[in-house]
């Protein structure tokens, strides 16, 4: 581990930037998604993927903008540049909603996997609190220790996608994707609903992200984000292509994790068998990936709206309000189908789209740029000169023979 | 009851150490506000261990979103 992990300020690589995306829009919606979408557009629900693809970039681009207008600034940094003090506070705490919300229901999505799938006689409770111990740590180690733990994670996915994709070939039907376009394009376009907001809507975490790119690596960043959509883009339209290849799209639509159900099938000469689980691992590893960045937003954003000097003194405490509101967020099943495939795409694409969209307009007209440096201080410490991170300040460093800490 | 003890324990002893740490570094703000999220958490944990009627975000979000998103999805489920 790096020496700088842990820090207020770390830095990451465009590429880092790209891959966390990935793993993120991939985090809970890849076992998920199918179903909501093959429920819809039935056996064309790869064409809703297809059709979608587009607006994964050019959600992007609404940031990207921002971002070229504010290099160094989060959202809730310009947000109070471009609407005021108090105006960009209030829009803040909506942001803080939205997270808080967005980390119970991930924090649920995996629980009731594990508790469904894996794990059925253990309580709910236990399972959350074990996973947010974990993420707890990583958001408490910093953005540079997640981005690598993401780097390692998006080469294990890329992995067992192949291995899926590769075993399950001999069993692929092209009919199960007959008739194509039966009823017309309006299946495929209403099957574009969910996708919407999840994960699309749910992208505004990246512009905590983006000021923490290294100023070197910026030019890059453009390119690596349309390599990550491209690549998000084909996978999810050959794992929808291949859940309704070989399973049928009736029964994609019933299954509650499609993904999960698909890797059962796996069985090459009765030598590869149960080779779910390795899809339970990834899935685990994508969701720890997007709970983090969710946890590290909402700490981040908080600390910013309230002009602290650090956020890791929230990141315990927060994690004592997501748990519970794990549990109570959805009351059964039919309230969680009706939030999660109704109600979340309207309210993440306003909070994702809609208001960055509108900052970005009311800063273009009233012309506000501001490349002024938003990265926390470095907090001293009265015991040698340390900061709060635990690296030696430029003083103690000359003292210590070490390099100083950079931020 | 118990459930409720041990949850009161460890969030007490969560926040000794949020006090004692963030003390030594001088963040006292930070600290407020920890503590601060922490009772709200608790608090949170509590109420739903007692089983009393706590509030639901999802249910202010699905009300206020209402006029939204009833129309789309009722376009959606249509013929579905």
């Amino acid at each position: 581990m790096s020496k700088f992990a842990g820090m207020n300020n770390a830095q990451i690589t465009s590429s880092q930037c790209a891959k966390l995306l990935f793993l993120f829009a991939l985090g809970s919606a890849v076992l998920i998604l199918p179903t909501a979408i093959t429920a819809i557009a039935k056996q064309d629900a790869w064409l809703s993927v297809l059709l979608v693809g587009p607006f994964n970039y050019f959600i992007l681009i609404v940031f990207l903008a921002l971002a070229d207008r504010f290099p160094n600034m989060s959202l809730a940094q310009y947000a109070e540049k471009v609407l005021g003090v108090w105006a960009g506070k209030v829009l803040t705490l909506t942001y803080l909603l939205l997270f808080l919300l967005l980390s119970a229901l991930v924090l649920r999505n995996i629980s009731d996997f594990i508790g469904l799938s894996v794990l059925p006689r253990t309580p709910v409770w236990f399972v959350d609190v074990t996973f947010m111990i974990v993420v707890i740590y990583g958001v408490f180690l910093g953005i540079e220790t997640i981005a690598r733990t993401g780097e390692i994670l998006f080469g294990w996915v890329m992995f067992v996608f192949i291995i899926i994709l590769v075993s399950l070939f001999n069993q692929f039907d092209f009919h199960n994707l007959e008739p194509f376009l039966y009823e017309g394009i309006v299946r495929p376009l209403k099957g574009i609903y969910p996708v919407l907001g999840f994960p699309i809507g749910e992208f505004v975490f990246i512009t905590m992200i983006f000021p923490l790119v290294s100023k070197q690596d910026r030019a890059k960043l453009r390119k690596s984000l349309k390599l990550s959509v491209l690549l998000l883009v084909s996978t999810s339209v050959l794992l929808i292509v291949f859940l309704i290849g070989v399973m049928g799209a009736e029964e994609v639509s019933r299954s509650p994790f499609s993904v999960y159900d698909l890797a059962k099938n796996i069985n090459i000469e009765e030598i590869l068998v149960r080779v779910e689980i390795l899809v339970a691992m990834v899935w685990v590893g994508t969701v720890f990936i997007k709970l983090a960045l969710c946890v590290y937003a909402l700490t981040v954003l908080t600390a910013q709206m309230l002009k602290l000097s650090t956020y890791r003194p929230l990141v315990v405490p927060y994690a004592f309000v997501i748990v519970p509101l794990s549990i109570l967020a959805y009351r059964n099943v039919a309230h969680a189908k009706e939030f999660a495939t109704g109600v979340w795409t309207v309210y993440s694409l306003f909070q994702g789209f809609v208001l960055p969209l509108l900052l970005l307009v009311i800063a273009a007209i009233t012309g506000k740029r501001d490349s002024s440096d938003g990265s926390f201080p470095e907090v001293k410490r009265s015991d040698g000169g340390h900061t709060e991170d635990g690296n030696p300040t430029e003083g103690a460093a000359d003292l210590e023979g070490k390099e100083p800490s950079r931020a | 009851m118990l459930a409720i003890i041990i949850m009161t324990m460890l969030a007490a002893a969560t926040a000794t150490v949020i006090w004692i740490r963030n003390g030594a570094k001088q963040l006292f703000r930070e600290r407020g506000w920890a503590l601060f999220i922490l009772l709200t958490g608790t608090l949170l944990a509590i109420g739903l261990l007692l089983r009393l009627p706590v509030p639901n975000p999802t249910d202010w979000i699905m009300t206020i979103f209402s006029p939204v998103y009833k129309p789309i999805v009722g376009w959606v489920e249509k013929g579905l």
